[in-house]
């Protein structure tokens, strides 16, 4: 992702606020200008640790600061472009606090798009990826009901960007509206500190389709992605596999041989590269006007280091004037796995001291892949008090299941996995 | 005496607050207009259309704050302003479109569908003359 310095950020907003970029009315300008933005404090009942709104941050609320404005602020700008009634342009940036500490603008869209008619159009250049319902708008506060969006959906994913190309199919039955859309592409995304090193998804695809009808929204999605991560202390384990076969290959004992084509075969099968990634993803959302009940649910196939997952929530609220009271219920829960490894029966001590380390490196890994299970309730109010903007103060109750450590980074050596975390948030979202 | 004023003012005030704005609009009909000659449009078509779900037509708005946009959007939608505007914020950030095009009164609204075709916007019924045809009459 291109790091940007702040200045076109704040030229843009200053462009907006002196009115250059309005069209005159009455006649539809090329460009246009908007963006959005939230400004939220979240308090974490966690004192060794702290709540992150985004698995890249390196640090929240809780231990730093009970309180803390950076897991959850943001500042978005963007200018679109229509060039002709076919081709248009996009180009938003996005501020949030970020992996090294700051809060760099990063492009979130860049694109160009073509609309061969109104049901088909095809953008090529940067997309969000619209892994889930609310994906591509996962940032809008302002367009969202509660404070963020349900973590143990939307916090799963370090990749969150598509290069590439995305096109959208749209149909009518009598007055259903179903949107059939795919992408083809490759994102990359830098981990979290305490992991360290990059994420590359190459290729990312995925194909969905949203049916609209009157009230209801149903949609269903199937993401593909091979993944290749740079991250050290993996790269150092799967080496340490491929070393053990090398030096167990070169003993002409047929135990030590065996023993070295394990070790290869398991380097190959939970290699750093290509490694295979599939989601599916269902949704459902029935909004009134006046109630609206929303859900999604999604299962993750565990292979390689990855854990088997499944995960959802259900969300409802009622709208009275500009009062939206609402309530989410939510769940991550992984399925462990074990790997035998290198049989260590019939080796020589030193060997076997090896594979046995080796193996316990790798099964560590996995239970680490696989503590991440947990359960969460909120309860929030959103109150729409102006034009253009909303506030909210929601209250979530996470209940993480064992040995997991949730949205959480920085933890002390007094922390304490599992257990709860109790969170207070007040937020304002703004579009403009 | 004091208080129990004070306790009346604040009633008031809490009330007002959770009501919402005056719902002081007349009845009047809002008339949904397309340029002669254009074939009827349901409830439904229209509100896929003003929600961004359909991308076949181009749309026109009158101003927010306008009561007659407030009784469209209600009467077409079942959304009041905020929920409009949130639905519209998802679908700009995601680049998938454009809001409907603000023009100032009924007159622009029926100059503007006249000269397009696939204009579509809408008026007070009362303001309704021969330049435009109602494609679908909202209660």
């Amino acid at each position: 992702m291109t790091n940007f310095q702040l200045w076109p950020l704040v030229a843009a907003v200053s462009l907006a606020s002196t009115g250059l970029a309005q069209a005159g009315v009455g006649e539809p300008s090329v460009w246009s200008f908007s963006g959005f933005g939230t400004l939220a404090a979240v308090h974490s009942s966690e004192k060794e640790a702290d709540f992150i709104g985004s698995n890249q941050q390196p640090n929240g609320a809780g231990r730093t600061h009970a309180t803390s404005l950076a897991p959850d602020s943001k500042l978005g700008a963007q200018i679109s472009a229509q060039f002709t009634p076919e081709l248009s342009a996009v180009l938003q940036v996005m501020a949030q606090h970020q992996y090294d500490n700051r809060w760099t603008p990063q492009l979130e869209w860049a694109n160009v798009q073509y609309r061969f008619s109104p049901a088909l159009r095809v953008r090529v250049g940067r997309i969000v990826m619209p892994t889930n319902l609310v994906s591509q708008s996962r940032h809008v506060g302002y367009a969202n009901p509660w404070v963020r969006p349900p973590q143990e959906v939307y916090g799963s994913n370090s990749i969150t960007s598509n290069d590439g190309i995305d096109a959208a199919y749209v149909a009518t039955f009598g007055d259903a509206v179903n949107t059939l859309s795919g992408f083809y592409g490759s994102g990359t995304a830098k981990l979290a500190p305490a992991t360290g090193g990059t994420a590359k998804a190459n290729p990312s695809r995925g194909i969905n389709n949203t049916l609209a009808m009157g009230e209801t929204t149903l949609r269903i999605g199937f993401l593909s992605t091979k993944l290749d991560l740079d991250v050290p202390h993996l790269q150092a384990l799967i080496g340490g596999f491929n070393g053990f076969g090398a030096a167990a290959s070169a003993i002409p004992v047929a135990s030590i041989q065996a023993a070295g084509a394990q070790a290869y075969a398991l380097a190959q099968t939970y290699a750093l590269q290509g490694m295979s990634r599939q989601t599916l993803s269902i949704a459902a959302l029935h909004d009134t006007g006046d109630w609206f009940v929303m859900g999604e649910f999604s299962h993750f196939m565990g292979k390689s280091l990855f854990a088997n997952a499944n995960y959802g929530y259900a969300t409802a609220g009622y709208r009275h004037g500009p009062w939206t009271p609402y309530a989410t219920l939510a769940g991550f829960k992984t399925t462990a796995r074990t790997e035998p490894g290198i049989a260590t029966a019939g080796l020589p001590a030193q060997l076997a001291a090896g594979a046995a380390q080796l193996n316990a490196g790798l099964n560590t890994t996995l239970a680490a892949a696989a503590a991440a299970s947990q359960k969460s309730l909120s309860l929030g109010l959103r109150w729409d008090f102006m034009k253009n903007a909303a506030a909210k103060l929601q209250y979530d109750h996470i209940d993480l299941g064992a040995n997991a450590t949730g949205p959480t980074t920085n933890r002390s050596s007094s922390y304490r996995p599992g257990g709860n975390v109790n969170l207070v948030s007040v937020a304002v979202d703004f579009v403009f | 005496m004091k208080s129990s004023r004070v306790d009346l003012a604040w009633t008031i005030a809490v009330a007002a607050l959770l009501c919402g704005p005056a719902q002081a609009q007349a009845q009047t009909q809002v008339a949904v207009v397309m340029a002669p000659g254009s074939s009827p449009l349901s409830k439904e078509q229209v509100a896929n259309l003003y929600l961004g779900r359909l991308a076949e037509l181009h749309l026109l708005d009158l101003p927010e704050g306008n009561p007659t946009r407030e009784s469209f959007y209600k009467r077409a939608t079942a959304r009041d302003a905020a929920q409009v505007k949130a639905a519209w914020s998802r679908i700009v950030f995601s680049g998938w479109g454009m809001p409907p095009r603000e023009v100032p009164d009924a007159a622009a609204v029926k100059r503007a569908v006249a000269a397009d075709p696939k204009s579509v916007g809408y008026i007070e019924k009362l303001a309704v003359d021969g330049s435009v045809k109602v494609v679908l009459l909202l209660e």
